[in-house]
């Protein structure tokens, strides 16, 4: 009898994830970027995951797909809201949280849990992109910085120069602007940094947030946003190695639930 | 953050407590030194109702701003404006906080003045109220904010329910409510119904008005003698607030005063006009901006604003209740839009004006959604007209470049 | 083949079997506290103005941050899809309405208009007051089309709406019960059909319908009860994809829906009776008195055990948006798990919406294991 992997795939609208859970750990996972077409992007995604393991396809028992696009994909079994699957997802990867902050390319959202590390809550912001990804992708190149380096430069200073814009557009008008009056690059990414984590405090209200938070999507690499939400929230914040893959983790463990009480 | 707590714990420590404004009354006094005499009655004014109304030795009545507030006065107790207090907390810059607090249980698609008084109450800055009034003539939000104000207070909430429409019969229905309000309020505030005190507000009331009449007409005078951005800051708010008390008569008179001064010696507050322009919308942007830095640069006075226009006629003490009435059914933005453009015809004409900027302020649906139709009827009548999307408490909404571009423009047409 | 579906079908079999009356005049209203049977007494035909799409067209006419289905009934009346109307009759609503009232005069003048004066508190004094609106009302009628309105044409007219009233009544009752014969989607969809079409119709109809109707054994659904209540106005598209994700909504306290169902009690005077009748119904958000509203939210969630609410408000519909904290308090107090939803008026469901509605199935699905 061989191994059953459990397979979650996230097709965010940016990038996407498939991980593949066995019995007992995760095996592997793969990331890239989501293009135009979703479809194959999960389908390429789900073979990079499987190669990197050395398995078959055949041994995949359940898919379960989640995020923006995860109606396209044509081979999953079920769908589950990006909302559980985080908050799935952080739980199993940090025992003791109680508050999920997730930003993604295109939107945010907070989740709180209870103690048995089921839903309670959330609040989600997909309005407009200010405050995500795509955001800081946008204010990256217009800086002229590498998007992964914003988070270290940001740390370099003290304080942060002021952005008053709500609107990615705007927002980038207005960092041009400073650029030109002079300010400090390194002021300007602190500035934007804030600005986003500010956002999140704000949506965060709306809820009861306790801690541990854990800190997920793609934007949780950039240290200079984790530091001042561990500010603002006043506590620590717990980061995956791969913040990235936590929705799909929470798709597989679903997966893996699914089966079991199949059988 | 705990640095910022206790720093809100502290300022609303010093907000609660009367002697703040005993003490600030010098301070602030000596800081208007070089103001006109009508300004430094306002901070006075406001000094002395914060005082009362956080002093809580008689009871405090919120109130929103279209009620008239000769009411109040003429029970004898202390009112407070949550939406006056809104504009003057964004006036001072400290609007942000508020509206974030607010942000958190409320859509960021309501009026953000309305966001701010949310907020302010949630946080626990506001005096406590007594009893909670308001009138649903105007708008909405009022109506449902004030009556959830009620909750959070833990207050009783009453309210006027003024019809939309003329009929024979409204005057008696209106006058019915606003006899058992006012009863309800004296029963429940255990207050007594004197008539005198009544007769005296109304007196003020009167007299008072006579100086708005007066003013409304100095304010014709080319060139235009008197600033509409301060129209629009603390001659609405001493209209909304101070009408029917001694602080209204005395700033009223004031103010005449020293506009018939100047308009004797042809002193406009310009120094030179060449575009007379009409403000629509009872409000402007209270946080720091340019547009009134903006039309000055170009020579464009701000020669009047709709929300002075007197629309109610003088009261009657032997007859209280009716001749409120009167006031509250002659409000021109109650009601179908015929009324507003009617005033505006009027302003137009005796107001000698080129162009009219309509404001339209984030979340007031009942004022911006006439701009389009004012808009066009005037153009109809060759009346240069443009419409400033804004927001008149969040900063955050505020785009100075295309605010100075629509501006500019505008006075472009005129040229 | 759908319920609703088997109902249109049902009824147009029935319309074009009965004597078309045409050339009837039709009127167009917003507000279901209009009391339609002054329409039907005084012969003209009403037409509910609900738009199928939204538009933009009237972001110029009225000003973009407003009501997208206040925007989207004055589009289509600018593109010239309601020219077969032969009036209007609104109500003070809410700012929005009464500014959309004045902009179709201003921009369209429909040969008749008028705004009916809506209190906002219920008292014997403002039902006195409601009823002689009504009584203008049927002045302006008469004098524009030339018709009369009689007693007795008003008191058979509420007979008839009566009758409508009890059947779809009869149509809501079948729901939370387990084994429902249809589902609350086709319920609206065919509560849709009676504001297009004659009444006398409608109600045969309605009769055939519920005489033959049967257990449906596709419609049992397991998934967690919902009602929802607010602004939503464009169609049974939410209820159809909370039917589709394996919810069940067994209430709705909307205008489309079953908020406006208590029958009028006839009195010696037939207007006053409307007047009572339609201000004492079940309150919308834009009326005082909220304690009442969420006593009725209350009261439906035990009739039909939903475990949960969505409450949904059209984007800068300020009644329901300023009613939404206080409404969500009262809920999370009795343990209600409440989603609360700011839509659009589209005529489709943002992806957005869906997610949301999805998630908070699975919060209430896991609970029932």
């Amino acid at each position: 009898m061989g191994k059953e992997i459990y397979v979650g795939i996230d097709i965010g609208s940016l990038s996407s994830e498939a991980l593949l859970l066995g019995e007992e750990e995760i095996l592997a996972y793969s990331i890239m970027g989501t293009g135009a077409n979703p479809q194959r992007t999960a389908r390429q995604c789900l073979e990079e995951a499987l190669a990197k393991a050395g398995l078959d396809e055949k041994a995949v028992s359940i898919v379960v797909a989640t995020g923006y696009g995860r109606i396209r994909v044509p081979f999953k079994a079920r769908e589950v809201t990006e909302i559980t699957c985080h908050a799935r997802g952080a739980h199993f990867l940090f025992p003791r949280t109680r508050t999920v902050i997730d930003i993604g390319g295109q939107d945010s959202k907070v989740i709180t849990l209870d103690d048995k590390g089921r839903i309670n809550d959330f609040v989600m912001n997909d309005k407009c992109a200010a405050g995500t990804g795509r955001f800081l992708e946008v204010m990256a190149n217009a800086l002229e910085v590498e998007l992964s380096d914003m988070g270290s430069q940001s740390l370099q200073v003290r304080k942060g120069v002021s952005i008053t814009s709500m609107c990615t557009v705007f927002a980038e008008s207005e960092v041009i602007s400073l650029i030109a009056e002079g300010h400090r690059v390194k002021e300007i990414i602190r500035g934007l940094h804030e600005s986003i984590s500010g956002r999140i405090f704000r949506m965060a209200k709306r809820l009861r947030v306790r801690k541990e938070i854990t800190f997920s999507g793609g934007v949780a690499k950039n240290e200079g946003i984790a530091d001042a939400l561990k500010i603002l929230f006043g506590m620590s914040i717990n980061i995956p190695d791969e913040p990235q893959i936590v929705g799909a983790l929470g798709a597989a463990l679903y997966a893996r639930d699914v089966a079991l009480k199949d059988k | 953050m705990r640095d910022k707590e206790t720093r809100v714990k502290l300022l609303r420590w010093l907000i609660h407590s009367p002697t703040t404004y005993r003490v600030l009354r010098p301070i602030v006094d000596l800081q208007n030194i070089r103001e006109n005499t009508a300004y430094r009655i306002w901070v006075r004014f406001l000094l002395d109702i914060l005082r009362k109304a956080y002093a809580h030795k008689r009871p405090v009545i919120w109130m929103n701003s279209f009620l008239p507030i000769e009411i109040v006065y003429g029970v004898g107790a202390v009112p407070f404006l949550p939406e006056v207090m809104a504009s003057l907390v964004g006036y001072m810059g400290w609007g942000e906080y508020p509206i974030a607090q607010a942000d958190a249980r409320i859509s960021t698609d309501l009026c953000s003045f309305y966001r701010c008084a949310f907020g302010l109450a949630l946080e626990g800055f506001l005096p406590r109220p007594n009893l909670i009034i308001s009138s649903s003539h105007l708008c909405d939000g009022a109506n449902k904010l004030f009556h959830y104000f009620s909750q959070i207070c833990g207050c009783p909430h009453l309210m006027l329910d003024p019809p939309y429409s003329e009929s024979p019969s409204t005057h008696q229905y209106m006058t019915d409510q606003l006899k058992d309000l006012v009863e309800k309020t004296c029963g429940l505030l255990r207050l007594p119904l004197d008539q005198d005190r009544i007769s005296v507000v109304l007196n003020l009331s009167n007299q008072t008005r006579q100086y708005l009449v007066k003013i409304n007409e100095l304010r014709r005078a080319v060139p235009s003698p008197f600033p509409g951005s301060e129209g629009l800051s603390y001659l609405a708010g001493m209209n909304f607030y101070s009408i029917g008390s001694g602080w209204g008569l005395r700033f009223f008179r004031s103010l005449h005063d020293d506009i018939e001064k100047k308009v004797a010696n042809k002193k406009g507050y310009l120094f030179e006009e060449k575009h007379r322009l009409l403000w629509l919308h009872h409000v402007r942007p209270y946080y720091k901006n340019e547009i009134f830095q903006i039309l000055a640069e170009r020579k464009a006075a701000v020669s009047f604003e709709e929300s002075n226009y007197l629309y109610w006629p003088p009261l009657d003490p032997a007859q209280p209740w009716k001749s409120m009435v009167d006031k509250i059914l002659s409000n021109i933005w109650a009601g179908p839009l015929e009324r507003r453009m009617k005033a505006i015809e009027e302003m137009v004409e005796n107001y000698s004006i080129d162009g009219v900027i309509h404001f339209s302020h984030w979340g007031c649906r009942q004022s911006c959604g006439g701009a389009a139709v004012i808009g066009d009827w005037l153009k109809e009548r060759g009346v240069p007209y443009i419409v400033l999307p804004g927001d008149c408490m969040d900063p955050n909404n505020y785009s100075p470049g295309q605010t100075r571009t629509r501006l500019e423009a505008f006075i472009e047409m005129l040229e | 083949m759908s319920q609703s579906l088997a109902f249109k079908k049902l009824l147009n079999g029935l319309k074009s079997e009965a004597s078309e009356v045409r050339g009837n005049p039709v009127l167009g209203w917003t507000c279901t506290y209009l009391p339609l049977e002054i329409l039907d007494a005084a012969g003209l035909s009403s037409y509910r103005i609900l738009p199928e799409t939204s538009s933009e067209r009237a972001d110029a006419y009225l000003d973009p941050n407003f009501c997208p289905f206040i925007k989207a009934s004055l589009g289509k009346v600018l593109e010239g899809e309601y020219s077969f109307l032969s009036g209007i009759v609104m109500l003070n609503t809410c700012d929005g309405m009464r500014r959309l009232y004045d902009a179709w005069r201003f921009y369209c003048h429909p040969p008749f208009s008028f705004l009916l004066d809506l209190p906002r508190i219920v008292t014997s004094s403002s039902i006195a007051f409601f009823r002689e609106g009504l009584v203008d009302l049927i002045g302006k009628i008469e004098r524009h089309f030339g018709v009369t309105v009689t007693k007795d044409g008003l008191a058979s007219a509420i007979e008839e709406a009566n009758r409508t009233r009890a059947l779809i009544r009869r149509l809501f009752s079948s729901q939370g019960r387990g084994d429902p014969p249809l589902r609350h989607s086709d319920i609206l969809d065919i509560l849709a059909e009676g504001w297009t079409n004659q009444r006398k119709v409608f109600n045969k109809a309605l009769d055939h319908f519920l005489a033959k109707l049967e257990v449906d054994s596709s419609v049992v659904s397991r998934g967690p009860k919902l009602m929802v209540t607010g602004s939503l106005l464009d169609g049974s598209l939410l209820i159809r994809l909370i039917e589709e994700l394996g919810g069940e909504v067994v209430a709705s306290d909307l205008c489309i829906g079953e908020r406006f169902l208590d029958g009028v009690i006839l009195g010696s005077d037939p207007v006053l009776s409307l007047s009572k009748a339609y201000l004492e119904k079940a309150p919308c958000a834009r009326m005082y008195d909220t304690e009442r509203r969420i006593l009725h939210l209350k009261h439906e969630l035990d009739k039909t055990k939903a475990g949960g609410v969505i409450y949904f408000a059209l984007k800068f519909c300020d009644p329901y948006l300023y009613e939404a904290p206080a409404a969500e308090e009262a809920l999370r107090r009795i343990g209600v798990p409440t989603l609360f939803i700011e839509g659009e008026y589209t005529g489709r469901i943002s992806g957005g919406t869906r997610t949301r509605v999805q998630a908070f199935l699975e919060i209430l699905g896991r609970d029932a294991g």
